[in-house]
């Protein structure tokens, strides 16, 4: 079922300077994230698992080695060019939601097909499918104040795939909700996984994700220390 | 456009996401502009009415006189006022008046006091200086006095009749210097007193016929100055413009090679550098409410933008480009002072409208007087200096809100990850 990586990483490093010491976060990485797939990574705090989605989703450059998203490297993009690339083939998905506050579910989801160009009236329509999809369809005119913690994350995984992008980078999903919330939420990203063939990596230390992932991938000291595709 | 629409829809809502904050600044912008509209309308009423009553006061948009006249103004420095002349004025369009100006003493029977005489013919007068539009009601005292039917009478003002303790009636000797060094005086009745808003030159001016005071004096054809004055109404930014000038008197002035032509700068150098100081001042105040404001909005824009930042950052790593942070902060900013400028404008209108009647400045009586200002200040709808004076701050505030929107939106990749993927 998974054809081409949709992202490669190829001996992919990020240190930082620590004062006289060098740290490094992401050690000759090697990772090819296919199609489709649902993947946790996971890992021990300073593991590299933020530095990597960092990486993947254009917000930081590795040091050496190439971060490939559709075949086509990361590193060969300007800032205004990978800015775009954000718009258009990635969701975010953060641990505090994130919503604009002054707008309704409705019109946060909207807002990024606007952006992106796409006219308002076919953004606001898809939106409300999208987001009636997700569970949300009577809470379309609410602001992000009006609702729950869950709800408002079904919003943002709403605005993050209302676009169809490539793939969705998720940074600690749930560590905001409970765990019947966060059930919930899983088995919503799962089901748009399987529906609309998205391609979902989730950082995160929560159990039940790591559990719920397809394929898990355990980050220490920068390295992959396990790999659920490798070892299958 | 398509993206232009939410990112508005955006800064609205936004500008009132934190009313206290949007008020605080909306607050500062309106006091700002609205005191310095204010101040500045009220300078050039002060301005206008100083011109005005300089003017008024017997000095004329411009002066003939003998050379040497302005430094010493004695019956030496006379001229004759030659048909041709008087001709030449007559067909020039210009309103003027001739006059014999002199330092003299009055005498009643119980004081005595020195005065600047004036001998004039109140119809000329009449287009030139107060004396002409005070006496323009009583058509008979101006017959009386022009055509030498009553030709020893003298028009005093009320303070002066009150100190030489005298009343309309009775009579007064005036004493100058004569033509022949020796001194000269003649007994006049007073046939009218005049108010005015000076109290000094109630006391100090009196008015006698010319044509009397010619025969007095022997001077039969001889004046000390021409008044002269455009019959077109003339701006403060006009008569204070450096080549503030006539065309119709410059067509007739080789007719008066032997005499000086000044104009009213140079006959009134202490009103005009009053004036031309309120209009500089006029730029210092506008230069410190512009500082002012400009400490204030800074302010309150750093912080607000310092308290945004992360929220700044998600949006860029959503896919917002610096470029559309910077419209949607620039949108706001934008809202903000257009939202101050209505205001402060509708105050502005409303409170002129409210001041129609003037502003009574009666308690400052002797300070007034003294700055040749009248006691009742009017405001107007000074649409035009408003608006120069609010595009000045307008730019001013935009173009410097520009610097902390800039900085904001100067977002590193790196960094908007940091705060906002690491930091939850």
């Amino acid at each position: 079922m998974h054809y081409a990586p949709v992202i490669e990483c190829q001996q992919v490093c990020k240190t930082f300077a620590d004062g006289d010491s060098v740290i490094k976060a992401v050690d000759q990485l090697d990772l090819q994230v296919f199609s489709g797939e649902f993947i946790c990574l996971y890992g021990a705090s300073g593991s590299g698992k933020t530095t990597l989605l960092n990486m993947i989703g254009g917000l930081d450059r590795p040091c050496s080695g190439e971060v490939f998203l559709d075949k086509h490297p990361l590193s060969h993009y300007s800032d205004d060019a990978l800015t775009d690339v954000r718009l258009r083939k990635i969701g975010f998905i953060f641990q505090s939601y994130n919503l604009i506050p002054v707008f309704t579910a409705l019109e946060n989801v909207a807002f990024i097909m606007q952006m992106q160009g796409v006219d308002s009236k076919m953004a606001l329509s898809k939106s409300q499918a999208i987001l009636q999809k997700v569970g949300l369809g009577e809470m379309l005119n609410r602001r992000p104040s009006e609702l729950s913690g869950g709800q408002q994350q079904r919003v943002a995984i709403a605005r993050a795939i209302v676009a169809e992008p490539k793939i969705v980078l998720a940074d600690e999903p749930t560590a905001n909700l409970d765990s019947k919330n966060s059930e919930q939420l899983l088995e919503l990203m799962h089901e748009l996984n399987r529906d609309l063939g998205m391609t979902f990596i989730i950082s995160s230390h929560d159990p039940q994700v790591i559990e719920a992932a397809e394929r898990r991938i355990e980050l220490a000291d920068g390295k992959i220390i396990h790999d659920d595709s490798i070892q299958n | 456009m398509k993206q232009q629409w939410p990112i508005m829809i955006f800064a609205w809502r936004n500008l009132w996401r934190y009313p206290k904050r949007t008020a605080i600044l909306i607050t500062v912008t309106v006091l700002g502009l609205a005191t310095t509209l204010f101040f500045n309308s009220l300078m050039l009423s002060w301005s206008n009415s100083m011109l005005d009553n300089t003017l008024n006061n017997l000095g004329a948009q411009w002066q003939i006189n003998a050379p040497g006249y302005q430094q010493n103004r004695d019956i030496e420095h006379r001229f004759e006022f030659s048909p041709e002349q008087q001709q030449a004025l007559e067909q020039s369009g210009l309103y003027w008046a001739q006059r014999i100006h002199l330092p003299g003493v009055l005498k009643s029977e119980y004081d005595t006091t020195g005065v600047d005489f004036m001998a004039v013919n109140l119809r000329n007068e009449q287009r030139l200086s107060f004396i002409g539009r005070f006496t323009h009601s009583y058509p008979e005292l101006i017959e009386k006095f022009d055509d030498g039917s009553q030709p020893y009478q003298i028009i005093v003002g009320e303070a002066l009749l009150n100190r030489l303790k005298t009343a309309v009636g009775r009579k007064l000797v005036l004493m100058t210097q004569g033509k022949d060094g020796k001194l000269a005086e003649i007994g006049l009745r007073i046939t009218a007193n005049y108010r005015h808003s000076d109290p000094n030159i109630e006391k100090s001016m009196v008015f006698m016929p010319l044509a009397s005071a010619q025969k007095w004096l022997k001077l039969p054809h001889e004046i000390s100055e021409i008044a002269v004055k455009s019959p077109q109404k003339l701006s403060l930014e006009m008569v204070k413009n450096a080549n503030f000038s006539s065309e119709k008197l410059r067509r007739i002035s080789p007719l008066f090679k032997e005499q000086k032509i000044l104009n009213w700068r140079e006959l009134q150098p202490f009103a005009f550098a009053s004036i031309e100081m309120m209009y500089n001042f006029n730029w210092v105040w506008l230069l410190m409410i512009g500082i002012m404001m400009l400490f204030a909005m800074l302010n309150t824009l750093y912080m607000s933008l310092y308290e945004r930042r992360n929220e700044l950052q998600r949006l860029f790593i959503l896919g917002l480009k610096p470029r559309d942070l910077r419209r949607l902060l620039l949108l706001e900013h934008l809202a903000v002072l257009l939202i101050s400028i209505i205001i402060s404008w509708t105050l502005l209108i409303a409170l002129v409208a409210s001041l129609r009647e003037g502003i009574d400045l009666s308690f400052l009586a002797e300070g007034t007087a003294w700055l040749g200002i009248s006691h009742q200040l009017f405001l107007g709808y000074d649409y035009e200096l408003w608006l120069t004076n609010t595009t000045q701050l307008f730019c001013g505030l935009f173009l410097f809100g520009m610097i902390p929107i800039w900085r904001a939106t100067r977002i590193q990749r790196l960094k908007a990850s940091q705060h906002t993927l690491d930091n939850h």
